[in-house]
């Protein structure tokens, strides 16, 4: 019969061992005295060796029993008394295996009338016991294998079999066996050093295979452990009340009265213990722990009850701390991996790798095992042995398939409660790439809209909204590099390619002091930096746009890079002569857009690494002779990663951007060709200073040059009359300096707090409008141009900017996350339409463009539900804006020399509550949101006419109170998956006219007060299913078939009101951009 | 050049709608406002009768050819920075006429004056009549790549003249057909064209010939009137997508006298002016 241990009962069983706490140290001088105590022996085994310790070990064939036990005699120095005639013809058949002398006697004396009685410490009287049943007794075997937790087997695990006092010891395969057990119930312990023990009641009732895993003892957290790890129904030794003879006397003198008092020994190491110190004990009559808390108070000594022993030990003080640090990579790609958690098994402490896959922990000296997590990859633990500063890489392994059963570990899932950030979500680009996608095209931006808090204008329109700030508010960066429009195409399509990003993260609140520059959020994006170990490719042939890119090594695990390109090839269609004829189009269109990425990486050493990235994009229009455009952002990062030592990171970047849109009339006398744009260069130094287990600490600074190109335009043609215009460049000059720590307080609280203090110059050479003090800015009031020289400071602004967050832990599975930021922005988007357009400029504050301020409170509850499957997390926020910019009503602002004649600037207010649950693992994926948010506006000037809304209180343009997300992405097999979105929200606030009157002919609308009225109310069901080909080697292919508005809403893109063309009657109108369902195919491919 | 950039996208917003866009006539709920004085009229540097035209808002569903609301039996006098006045008599409903031949001078500025029967009072601000070039010549462009839907070229008429160097200049043309003024209008800033030979400058354009007597005022207005000009067109021209600047009250140059937050619509301009006539 196999009797095999229940899976279940070795679960139950690390749970409960794994709160108790482990006292390696004990086990250490336990060695060492059992050691000490058995060369003792080994001397003393010959001249005396005391019953007990007596165990035989023989294979007896026929041997009479008189035989047998005069060998024993001789060989350990036993006297046996019997009387012969009892033991005649005796003839005994067995084996012994470390058999203890009794019960070797028991085994031998079976099924006779003979019994057993120690006579004193040297010798055993055998008698004959008429009351003995004569039978023989059913022996069996117990073996089995023990190993660790990991399935490595352990050798010298001593079974202890308690009712015969019989050891064994298992064997270099883990390998034990006891033999000769008999019927019954018996008590079996394993241990070993180092392990916690494990010990059982077994029914015996056969030969039996009991396998057994120990788990190591990880040995942090000394206290309480003794209490647990001790045999439990027990009296403490501790409790035992003695009576003292002596009230002084040496400490060992003391100690050693204790023990006869007491009836139990003491362990120490004479060295540890000061055995001749003096010592007073006050109260002769008490409990042994009131002793020696007397004696051991104030000293390096503390005690432990261990195993009927009182075990002295020195206190281990000042324990050393060294440090883990290294890099999480990708295993397959090299690509170094941000966000894994990196935590210590068995403890609250744990950190996540940086933006460059870097981590640092700096822990007491001890063993440990170390979990690196991360969602989508195989969790890798490493055995650490602290004793020195040490380097860590690792390499995670993708699951191959999202079908094999994810096991959840709580490390993964938990990341959410781990950290105080809150208000933040990344989006990591498999998932992005799973999403339904419109047209085909995979688009960061339309997907970072699904997210609780992100909103937009509409269909179509640049950039996004968050938590009720303009799109402006939003500081995205690529690698580093701000990237000043997100859209192609005006807004159908983002600029980021995904084939070239690595992972996107978005916070909307609690931002980082890292951050700053602007009031709403931070979209930060690293791209991908290009495969280290082998050559390879990926791409798609869409409807709208084909891509490819290619990575591989330059010089391998040294050197890497990524090229990505894509280019739209719509503009195609209309040069198709047909069409353009039939929907009255001039055929010589011009409409694409195209980006390329590049990136490279180059490992110098170990503590040094450089990274060199750009993007480069534009979009390019023109129709027939009537116009030319196009636009496009350009960046440029170069990054020195340098490891100061195992706890100082540090990254020095510059970074080049440019943004700029040129324009044009092809002919006639207006002919002309124009360009604006804004260049900043960034110099920027961060620093991570891993202190210690409860502090991190990131610092750092950067400065940024502004140089803006508000206008340059000159004449086309010979024949044209248009006149250069050069508007004179602004410079400016962003500094900021910041410092952060999180501190963990405590196993349930850690914080963030830190502080950035950023300043702002309008640097020379430039010029500045002086208006009338005291009057409110116009044309009227307009006094000066004052021009300053080159590096003159002309104005500055600053301010420091507060950030808190805190994490305030509840339990295991909820946390309430708490946080307030403030930030500064100090450049504006020049923009008074409802969406902005790529022809928007930017502009910096000045003397008299006040920089722009927001306060956000923000609090939330996080839980995880269902076995940490499932996160849910709730949040409410209030955000406050001082000096919002806004312009007067009718203004020009384009090529406008003068936009501060007619900037307003007003306050803001936004307050929401965000609800979302999120599925990461398993089939289902994805996640469900539901916002109520509200965001209004009061721009209140002296000049009445100036005034929006007669200085009161509006919804701003991107005013959307309820908003529903849903994502669901769903593996149907290994190869098919599909994926679905719905989206919801309350349509746009909008203008309706009040009245009409007739002018020149026409019926003019009347408007007067802004966003009294709505839109209808905006949703969409959009669904994608994705093929993935049988693939090989060097080919992988995949089908992704997708509907965007699957049930053809048609949904408003606005309401307006015109006179009905050709009649004399007024209309109102919705526009829908698509009103439609949207199918697209799409090809991509990996190779 | 803002026009054109309108334009541009609503071009764009053109080549979206390809996909599948669409518009749909809709009922909404409209707001009711307060009932607005609305002013149209101007002086200008020619000898002659000027008008006033004062009519009142009404609700935006009415068509234009339901009865406008007049403002009647309304005192109107225009006068200038020298203290003259020139009484306006209402010659039929909303209609003032001036009572003689009026003619503005250049360099000297003109205001309108109003006093409604229910007692309120408007005034427009001064506006000083500004010299304006005179159009070179006008002549016909055929362009044959815009078409009707039945293949006709269009015709535009245009015109040249010399933008003066020394300041910003603002215009405006009136189309008169077979000598009736048209409802439609062009407008133009020298911004970025000042001191320039302008050539080719269309201000109408038909589908087919022209065969009716076309004459072309060209006023030159004020930075203020061209705001109103442009703002007006615009709202009613470039409407309904993002792109678009969010609708505003187009506020002119009238003001109530006594209640600063109230005013007329419209705008009572001073205009210098040259014609021509297209043979």
């Amino acid at each position: 019969m196999l009797y095999n241990i229940q899976l279940k009962t070795i679960k139950l069983f690390f749970l409960k061992e794994a709160v108790i706490n482990p006292f390696f140290m004990l086990y250490v001088k336990k060695s060492l005295v059992s050691i000490l105590l058995l060369v003792f022996f080994i001397f003393s085994a010959y001249a005396q060796k005391k019953l007990e310790e007596i165990t035989i070990t023989e294979n007896y064939s026929k041997v009479p029993l008189i035989h047998i036990l005069n060998t024993i005699e001789k060989e350990s120095g036993v006297k046996f008394i019997y009387l012969e005639k009892d033991l005649q013809n005796i003839i005994v058949t067995t084996q012994l295996k470390n058999d203890p002398l009794s019960f070797a006697l028991d085994i031998l004396l079976d099924n006779t009338h003979l019994n057993h009685y120690l006579r004193d410490e040297k010798s055993m009287v055998i008698y004959y016991d008429k009351s003995k049943v004569v039978k023989r007794t059913e022996r069996y075997t117990i073996r089995g294998e023990i190993a660790d937790h990991f399935g490595n087997t352990l050798q010298g695990v001593e079974v202890y079999m308690a009712e015969f006092d019989k050891k064994v010891y298992s064997d270099e395969k883990g390998f034990y066996e006891i033999t000769n057990v008999p019927k019954g119930k018996f008590y079996l312990k394993f241990k070993r050093p180092g392990y916690y023990f494990f010990s059982e009641i077994y029914k015996i009732t056969g030969d039996v295979e009991l396998n057994i895993k120990l788990t190591q003892a990880s040995k942090l957290a000394v206290n309480d452990a003794t209490s647990e790890i001790s045999e439990t129904a027990q009296i403490s030794l501790l409790d035992k009340k003695v009576k003292l003879e002596k009230h002084s006397g040496s400490l060992k003198q003391i100690l050693d009265e204790i023990s006869v008092k007491g009836e139990f020994p003491f362990s120490y190491i004479d060295n540890d213990v000061a055995l001749d110190k003096q010592t007073i004990v006050r109260d002769t009559i008490q409990t042994v722990k009131g002793i020696l808390d007397g004696i051991f108070q104030n000293s390096r000594i503390e005690y432990i009850e261990w195993e009927n022993k009182i075990v002295l030990k020195a206190r281990k003080t000042n324990s050393k701390k060294f440090t883990i640090s290294g890099i999480v990579k990708e295993k397959l790609t090299g690509e170094s991996l941000p966000g894994v958690t990196v935590s210590v098994k068995g403890t609250q402490i744990g950190t996540i790798t940086n933006a460059y896959g870097f981590y640092s922990l700096t822990i007491p000296e001890w063993d440990y095992t170390i979990v690196y997590s991360y969602i989508g990859y195989k969790t890798i633990k490493k055995e650490v042995s602290l004793s020195k500063n040490i380097k860590i890489n690792v390499e995670l392994e993708e699951t191959v398939s999202e079908l094999n059963e994810v096991v959840i570990t709580s490390e993964m899932a938990e990341k959410h409660l781990e950290t105080p950030q809150m208000s933040s979500a990344r989006l990591d680009i498999k998932t992005l790439k799973r999403m339904p996608a419109f047209m085909g095209e995979v688009d960061l931006i339309r997907s970072i809209q699904m997210m609780p808090g992100v909103t937009t204008v509409g269909e179509g329109s640049t950039g996004f909204n968050v938590r009720g700030g303009g799109i402006d508010q939003n500081l995205i960066l690529l690698d580093e590099a701000q990237v000043y429009n997100s859209s192609h195409l005006l807004g159908f399509f983002s600029v980021f390619n995904a084939d070239a990003i690595k992972e996107s993260k978005l916070y909307k609140g609690g931002i980082p002091p890292m951050y700053g520059g602007r009031l709403s959020s931070v979209l930060d994006i690293s791209q991908k930096e290009g495969d280290n170990k082998k050559m390879g490719g990926t791409g798609g042939i869409g409807l709208i746009s084909s891509r490819l890119a290619l990575e591989g090594p330059i010089v391998k695990n040294k050197a890497s890079f990524i090229v990505a390109g894509r280019r739209s090839y719509a503009d195609q269609i209309f040069k198709n002569g047909y069409l353009s004829t039939r929907l009255h189009f001039p055929n010589d269109i011009e409409a694409y857009f195209y980006d390329l990425n590049a990136k490279i990486n180059y490992k110098v050493n170990e503590k040094n690494r450089l990274f060199l990235s750009g993007y480069y994009g534009k979009d390019n229009y023109r129709f027939g002779k009537d116009m030319l455009f196009n636009w496009g952002n350009t960046t440029g990062t170069f990054r020195w990663n340098h490891i100061f030592n195992e706890k100082m990171f540090s990254n020095f970047t510059f970074v080049y951007s440019n943004y700029d849109y040129g324009q044009g009339e092809p002919s006639g006398f207006y002919a002309y060709t124009g360009r604006t744009g804004i260049i900043n260069y960034n110099i920027k130094s961060d620093f991570i200073y891993y202190l210690n287990e409860n502090h991190k600490v990131d610092f750092g600074f950067n400065s940024i040059l502004y140089q803006i190109e508000p206008g340059r335009a000159k004449p086309l043609t010979d024949s044209s009359s248009f006149n250069s215009i050069n508007i004179v460049d602004d410079y400016s000059l962003e500094s900021a300096v910041y410092i952060n720590d999180e501190f963990k307080f405590n196993s349930r609280i850690t914080v963030n707090y830190g502080l950035r203090y950023s300043i702002f110059n309008n640097v020379g050479p430039g010029r500045y409008f002086a208006f009338a003090p005291n009057e409110p800015r116009s044309l009227e009031s307009f006094q000066d141009t004052v021009k300053y020289t080159d590096g003159e400071i002309v104005n500055s602004y600053h301010g420091f900017e507060p950030r808190f967050s805190a994490k305030i832990e509840i339990n295991k599975n909820n946390a309430l996350k708490l946080s307030y930021s403030r930030m500064r922005q100090y450049i504006h988007l020049v923009s008074n339409t409802t969406g902005a357009t790529p022809l928007d400029i930017w502009k910096t504050s000045n003397k008299n463009i006040k920089p722009q301020i927001a306060d956000q409170f923000a609090i939330g509850y996080f839980t995880t539900l269902r076995e940490n499957t499932l996160e849910f997390s709730a949040e409410v926020y209030y955000k406050n804006f001082q000096n919002l910019v806004d312009y007067k009503n009718g203004a020009d602002l384009i090529v406008n020399e003068m936009i501060d004649a007619d900037i307003l600037q007003g306050k803001g207010r936004a307050y929401g509550i965000e609800f979302l649950i999120n599925k990461k693992v398993g089939r289902l994926t994805g996640w469900t949101s539901y916002t109520y948010s509200r965001t209004e506006r009061q721009i209140k000037t002296p000049l009445l006419r100036d005034q929006i809304n007669f200085g009161r209180w509006y919804p701003a343009d991107y005013d959307q109170p309820n908003k529903i997300n849903v994502v669901a992405l769903y593996q149907l097999s290994k190869r098919i998956s599909l994926s679905s979105n719905f989206t919801y929200n309350t349509g746009r606030p909008t203008t309706y006219p009040e009245a009409q009157y007739v002018y020149r002919g026409r019926i003019i609308p009347h408007y007067s007060s802004r966003n009294q009225q709505r839109i209808p109310d905006y949703h969409r069901l959009d669904f994608s299913a994705t093929l993935e080909g049988r693939g090989n080697k060097w080919w992988k292919g995949s089908w992704t078939l997708s509907f965007y508005n699957i049930y053809g809403r048609k949904n408003a893109y606005s309401v307006f009101f015109r006179q009905k063309e050709g009649t004399q009657n007024t209309e109102t109108v919705k526009l829908s951009i698509i009103g439609s369902i949207i199918p697209s195919l799409s090809y991509n491919f990996k190779f | 050049m803002q026009i054109k950039i309108y334009n541009l996208v609503k071009i764009m917003s053109i080549l979206l709608l390809l996909i599948s866009g669409c518009e749909q006539v809709v009922n909404v709920d409209l707001p009711i406002g307060y009932k607005k004085l609305v002013v149209e009229g101007w002086i200008t540097d020619q000898q002659g009768h000027y008008f006033v035209k004062l009519t009142q808002t009404r609700d935006y569903s009415f068509s234009y050819n339901d009865t406008l609301i007049y403002e009647k039996k309304a005192t109107v006098f225009i006068n200038d920075d020298l203290g003259n006045e020139w009484h306006l008599s209402e010659i039929a409903d909303g209609f003032y006429m001036t009572d003689g031949d009026v003619k503005g001078e250049i360099g000297r500025s003109y205001s309108l004056n109003i006093k409604t029967t229910d007692g309120r009072e408007y005034k427009s601000k001064p506006e000083i009549i500004r010299k304006v070039p005179s159009i070179d010549s006008i002549y016909t462009m055929i362009d044959e790549t815009e078409l009707s839907e039945n293949g006709t070229p269009v015709t535009n008429i245009v015109i040249d003249f010399q933008d003066p160097q020394q300041e910003e200049n603002n215009y405006l043309w009136l189309n008169y057909y077979n000598g009736r003024q048209g409802n439609g209008f062009s407008y133009f800033s020298d911004k970025y064209f000042n001191g320039q030979q302008i050539n080719g400058f269309s201000v109408d354009g038909i589908y087919g010939p022209v065969n009716y007597k076309f004459k072309v005022q060209q006023l030159s207005i004020s930075k203020e009137a061209y705001q109103f000009w442009s703002l007006l067109d615009i709202q009613t021209d470039d409407i309904g997508t993002q792109y678009d600047p969010p609708p505003t009250p187009i506020i002119g140059n009238i003001y109530n006298v006594n209640d600063p937050e109230d005013y007329a619509l419209g705008y009572f301009g001073a205009y210098g002016v040259s014609e021509a006539e297209l043979n």
